[in-house]
């Protein structure tokens, strides 16, 4: 039965999702609406739990880059999603890929808003910098496999290599562009802005935080953050 | 950064640019989507997504024909243009090459029933190993088709080439032997496809 509402638009897309995927390809017209306000209120739902960890204005921010982060990765990768999954020198259908990335990002997204309230709390204890950072890595991480899976086992009607190629494609531009469109997190003592300079990648941010490469002072300000063009809060220098 | 855009284009930073000219996209696609009769729905969420709602622009695909559909009709369609035309003393070959087209399709068709079944979740959420095995073996089944189809339409091809040649080599006379005799093994491989198929899996 065809979903009617949001909240069982979201039971079918969590519990049966591949019979979203119809057959005569109308039902991309019919669910496109729906599946794109679903993922966009959820992301935008999680966004405000991960900017409570700074609250301010970087609630408004995380809420808005959020949805950003996980629709953006699935618009820039549809070409080669496509040609991923070509069968018989046919690049995969239009209409199917749309609606399967579709239902596999509010997948991703419904995931992510029901990890917010363990977010949330953990949050509230105001863990280090570096372990928040590390904390929505992971949960993104955590919550993406469901979604990413479908994707790949929708397009590739179960082969592992087309699979594990769409997990790990997505994951990456997904993951970049989170980067991309930082901070979510901000950084102790800086200035709370929409996005910050660009510098370096997801995979040198994410080592760093990892390997504890970060030098913080007494303050706990980074001691690299003019460097990477942080502005301090209220203006002046570090 | 180095933009495609420049430094800045009417006063925009690069960035600003290329979002603007997305939205633009997104717009035009709203609209022609509109005039389709889609849901207002789908018309907005095309503004902001609209590389996942292009395919709405296609016509529905056909549900009559298999996953080789589109080569098969593209194979056949060039060889009866090319045949009266280079070769009209084997005019009387078309019975065989429509009956060969069939043969094809009904392939083609059993292709499409195989790609359902091997994409049904409740198979693909199925534990069991033998289900699993018996899937494998479905696959391999499918891809060895699939395969036979496409040489079997790389002889088609083959086929008009060759008619081709014998139109410029002016030995119009054989053109009606050869063509038989090339149907004739064609016809032989796609026999040798529907006897595999009711063999089932050895």
């Amino acid at each position: 039965m065809e979903p009617r509402t949001l909240p069982t638009l979201a039971a079918a897309v969590l519990a049966h999702p591949h019979r979203l995927l119809d057959d005569d390809g109308a039902a991309l017209s019919r669910l496109a609406g729906p599946l794109l306000l679903l993922t966009t209120l959820c992301a935008a739902l999680f966004g405000l739990v991960v900017g409570c960890y700074d609250g301010g204005w970087q609630l408004l921010w995380a809420a808005l880059k959020l949805p950003a982060v996980l629709l953006l990765p699935l618009v820039v990768t549809v070409p080669a999603l496509r040609a991923l999954h070509a069968r018989d020198g046919e690049p995969a259908g239009l209409r199917r890929t749309g609606l399967a990335a579709l239902v596999a990002i509010a997948r991703v997204a419904i995931l992510c808003t029901a990890a917010a309230p363990l977010l949330w709390l953990v949050y509230s204890l105001h863990p280090p910098y570096a372990l928040a950072i590390l904390l929505l890595a992971g949960g993104l991480g955590l919550c993406g496999l469901p979604g990413l899976t479908f994707l790949g086992r929708a397009l590739g009607s179960g082969r592992f290599a087309p699979t594990a190629a769409t997990v790990l494609l997505v994951g990456v531009v997904i993951a970049q562009t989170g980067w991309l469109l930082r901070p979510f997190v901000v950084t102790p003592g800086a200035e709370v802005t929409l996005l910050c300079p660009r510098a370096g990648d997801v995979f040198s941010g994410l080592g760093v935080r990892l390997f504890g490469r970060v030098r913080v002072d007494d303050a706990g300000v980074p001691r690299d953050c003019a460097e990477r063009g942080y502005v301090p809060r209220g203006g002046g220098s570090w | 950064m180095v933009s495609a855009f420049g430094d800045a284009w009417l006063g925009l930073p690069p960035w600003g640019t290329a979002a603007g000219l997305y939205l633009l996209a997104g717009l035009c696609l709203a609209l022609l989507l509109t005039r389709q009769g889609h849901p207002t729905g789908t018309a907005l969420s095309a503004c902001v997504a609209w590389p996942l709602l292009l395919g709405l622009l296609q016509a529905r695909p056909a549900q009559t024909g298999g996953p080789l559909a589109v080569r098969i009709a593209a194979a056949f369609q060039a060889l009866e243009e090319t045949l009266p035309a280079q070769a009209p003393e084997a005019a009387a070959c078309v019975g065989e090459l429509t009956a060969l087209r069939a043969s094809l399709s009904a392939a083609d068709q059993r292709l499409r029933v195989a790609d359902r079944i091997l994409a049904d979740p409740c198979l693909q959420a199925g534990e069991s190993g033998a289900v699993r095995a018996d899937l494998d073996t479905l696959r391999a089944a499918r891809d060895r088709a699939a395969a036979e189809i496409a040489e079997v339409l790389g002889g088609v091809h083959r086929l008009r080439i060759q008619v081709g040649m014998l139109a410029l080599t002016e030995i119009r006379g054989e053109a009606a032997g050869v063509v038989e005799h090339h149907l004739r093994q064609l016809h032989a491989r796609v026999r040798a496809i529907e006897e595999l198929s009711s063999l089932g899996p050895p």
